[in-house]
């Protein structure tokens, strides 16, 4: 079987924790997040006929365990970008974030994940946004917690994007 | 004639009023009207309400009914609910248990919070009946607890022993000598058990687990392996960047997570190039364990070199490692020791001494602390003590009392003594303080009064003393100026003879018989003496003998003449002189019942004519006679005498006194 490490990068309440909880099987307490900032699950997906076993490791926020995250993204085989949907200001956070790992890390697997889109009225984020995104190689997804539209897919597309290797931006 | 003059002019009164007050009176009576409907409307009103309150009144009774029998039947359905759950509850608990580990967890889960809750609540509320219901399990799980305690201690102190007098351990010091490792390490070595139970080996970069083997091979199939190995990874990772210097190569810098404790768990973490190997042991791991383990990790990175190098992901690549991975699974047991069964009694002596001190000691203890319970309970009772605070201090018990008393308190020393306190390991500190509460204050004032008493006493005593001093000082005082003065009046009379003198208190007193001429120089003597001395002389008398001696020697010498038969005129003074003398004499032979006769001698006259001479000279010697005779003396005393004495012829009459 295939393991591979993937880290989940978003700002705060984007919905990274109501996302994996939707997803996976884990042991430790949400507690990690904020005490060692970082959570550890696992899932196992399918990709064609290979068993991929997914080591999803939930990242605390940018501004908190600063010096640690660095760390915490090494050996990671792909990324999943999220931002809440409703709020704009997530996604510019998401750049950022893109952006940054992007250069310590060029080519790694990575997905965005428009979190929320369960709640339409409220949407702010619109197909222009998205262009930084695009340019960098980085598909979307709208994914929902609430109904876990989406989760799945997510997951299993970034397995697929890293079983078939980084990306040559 | 004023009164009635309205009564015969309302007319113009009223018109007078129309004027003034017309329009007021309409527009009151129109309100009057308004009022009058008003109220008929309030009336009418009144009685709709009145109707409506009644058919209200009925349809809220209607309503309470439906609800009572609503209530009823709800509380019919609850009490069926609840017979029927109290009746299904076992069942179903035992249905939900059945259906499988998942379903018992949800039950448990469910439970969890409220079973907490109303233990904590019946713990807060009486400890007794959880104590009581735990009891039949607490009480063995702690009695073997105490059991297996004890044995440990006396299988570490019978191995301390040992260390100290066994061949064995003797060895096992040239052993530790020879190998170049401290003793305590090498005793360690051979008696600690410890086992590594688990091995994870990571890959370094991605903290994805590679292999996990197990003590237990069934262990190994567990899912929260690669889990356990990411967190291993994250907090080596965490701990590393937390805590590693300021180094701005941080990822180049050499500072590992080597070992992290979990109880009697130990994980130790080797870091490789690209492998981490974490074995996670139980007891205490020695170093070669751990030398161990680098060993193995260093054939892992040799081995799975080609695997790592691209390495995707398949951990299956690496199963060919895993034998060489289970050699990390060392377990050690103590060596057993040569005479174990034999050296055990050893350990048990020594429990049973230690035992029995501490048995002597407790005992000692409680006997002590009986002693001074009494002591400071009687002492507390006791009027006019106060305890503020008690010290202690020390595994046999040294005690500060500090507190206040009266001083005429019971003194607590003495308690203590009579209370068999040990007073070498006891302090009193006590404040004296005067106490205003009975009895202290009537024993004071006796007391005071007692104390008066004794100084008056001893003021009295003294003042005898000093009188008896005062007195013994003014008699001997009395007694030197006694001294003094009889010294000063001996020697100021120490030439009178037959003086006799005596002094007493303030006064002397003078006797015996003087001859006038010392009587006269006594008497003039003592005149100075008379101004601070009561001088008595009454003692003094003058020497009669002597004196008639010597009147008779004065009388002898003095001899008168004569002109032919005549006494010479210019013998008169001498004729009254002698008269004086001899009657002088008369008066004291008088007083003396002396004997005496006067011989008037009249010596011869010179010339032949002897006859007529005599008879001169007898004329001479009867007119002295005549003429003392004359002068007061007594005549029978009186011899008048011629002499014959040739050798005095010419001297006239001269008087001799004879004694018989």
């Amino acid at each position: 079987m295939i393991k591979k490490k993937i880290c989940l990068i978003g700002g705060f309440a984007v919905g990274k924790t109501s996302l994996i909880q939707k997803f996976v099987k884990g042991i430790f307490s949400e507690n990690y997040l904020t005490t060692v900032g970082v959570k550890i699950d696992q899932r196992k997906v399918k990709v064609g006929e290979e068993e991929i076993l997914l080591m999803i490791w939930d990242l605390a926020g940018r501004d908190q365990f600063a010096a640690v995250r660095k760390s915490y993204l090494r050996g990671a085989s792909g990324l999943l970008y999220v931002a809440d949907g409703t709020r704009q200001e997530t996604l510019e956070d998401a750049r950022e974030e893109m952006n940054d790992i992007s250069r310590e890390h060029p080519g790694l697997p990575s997905l965005l994940l428009l979190n929320k889109c369960d709640l339409e009225s409220e949407w702010e984020v619109h197909e222009d946004n998205l262009k930084p995104f695009d340019e960098a190689g980085v598909k979307s997804l709208s994914t929902s917690a609430k109904t876990g539209a989406h989760i799945e897919d997510a997951f299993e597309t970034l397995a697929q994007l890293m079983i078939e290797g980084p990306s040559q931006t | 004639m004023m009164k009635n003059q309205p009564s015969q002019t309302p007319t113009r009164f009223d018109d007078l009023r129309q004027l003034l007050v017309g329009e007021e009176q309409q527009e009151l009576a129109r309100l009057q009207e308004r009022l009058q409907k008003s109220e008929e409307t309030l009336a009418t009103l009144k009685e709709q309400l009145v109707k409506q309150e009644t058919s209200f009144g009925k349809e809220i009774e209607a309503e309470k009914s439906r609800i009572r029998l609503l209530e009823a039947a709800l509380d019919e359905h609850e009490g069926n609910a609840i017979a029927r759950l109290a009746k299904d509850l076992a069942p179903a608990l035992h249905h939900k248990e059945k259906q499988g580990p998942e379903a018992s967890d949800e039950l448990a889960t469910a439970m969890e919070a409220s079973t907490i809750a109303a233990i904590q609540k019946s713990s807060r509320q009486d400890k007794q009946p959880l104590t009581e219901a735990l009891f039949p399990i607490m009480g063995p799980a702690i009695r073997n607890y105490v059991v297996d305690l004890f044995r440990g201690m006396a299988e570490e102190l019978n191995q301390s022993i040992q260390n100290a007098t066994s061949v064995e351990r003797l060895r096992w010091r040239a052993q530790a000598k020879m190998a170049g490792k401290p003793y305590s390490e090498y005793v360690l070595l051979k008696t600690r058990s410890f086992a590594i139970e688990e091995v994870y080996l990571i890959q370094g970069g991605t903290g994805l687990l590679l292999l996990h083997a197990a003590k237990n091979p069934a262990n190994e199939a567990s899912d929260e392996a690669d889990l356990v190995s990411g967190m291993f990874t994250a907090i080596r990772s965490f701990v590393k960047d937390s805590f590693s210097s300021d180094d701005p190569e941080g990822d180049q810098n050499e500072e590992e997570l080597g070992r992290f404790t979990f109880g009697d768990r130990e994980v130790l973490i080797e870091v490789g190039p690209s492998l981490v190997l974490a074995a996670v042991a139980r007891g205490v791991p020695s170093s070669d364990a751990r030398d161990n383990l680098k060993d193995i990790l260093e054939q892992l990175h040799e081995t799975l070199q080609p695997v790592l190098v691209d390495f995707s992901g398949d951990t299956t690549e690496a199963e060919g490692a895993r034998p060489l991975l289970r050699q990390a699974l060392i377990e050690q047991k103590p060596e057993s020791s040569e005479n174990e069964p034999e050296g055990l009694w050893r350990a048990w002596l020594a429990l049973a001494i230690v035992g029995l001190i501490a048995a002597t000691l407790t005992t000692l203890t409680v006997l002590e602390q009986a002693r001074w319970n009494s002591f400071e309970s009687a002492l507390r009772k006791e009027a006019g003590v106060s305890i503020s605070a008690i010290e202690k201090s020390g595994l046999i018990p040294r005690r500060e009392v500090y507190g206040v008393r009266d001083p005429l308190a019971v003194e607590p020393a003495e308690l203590a003594q009579e209370h068999e306190v040990n007073l070498r390991r006891t302090t009193f500190q006590f404040h004296l303080v005067q106490s205003l509460e009975e009895p202290f204050r009537t024993l004071r004032d006796e007391e005071q009064k007692l104390a008066l008493r004794d100084k008056e006493g001893e003021l009295l005593k003294k003042i005898e003393e000093l009188k008896t001093k005062l007195e013994k000082s003014e008699q001997t005082q009395r007694t030197q100026i006694r001294r003094s003065t009889h010294s000063l009046i001996q020697s100021l009379f120490s030439d009178i003879p037959g003086l006799a003198i005596e002094v007493k208190e303030g006064a002397i007193r003078l006797g015996g018989q003087l001859s006038p001429s010392d009587l006269a120089l006594v008497q003039s003597r003592i005149i100075p003496l008379q101004s601070f001395l009561t001088v008595d002389i009454s003692g003094l008398s003058p020497d009669s003998a002597a004196r008639l001696a010597e009147i008779s020697k004065q009388v002898a010498g003095m001899s008168l003449t004569f002109e032919k038969g005549i006494l010479d005129s210019r013998q008169e003074s001498s004729l009254d002189q002698l008269a004086e003398l001899l009657l002088d004499y008369q008066e004291i032979a008088n007083q003396m019942e002396h004997d005496f006769k006067i011989e008037v001698l009249a010596h011869p006259l010179i010339g032949e004519n002897r006859a007529a001479n005599r008879l001169i000279e007898k004329e001479r010697s009867l007119s002295v006679t005549r003429a003392l005779t004359a002068k007061g003396l007594a005549l029978d005393l009186l011899r008048p005498r011629l002499s014959e004495d040739l050798t005095k012829a010419g001297s006239g009459v001269s008087v001799i006194i004879a004694s018989h």
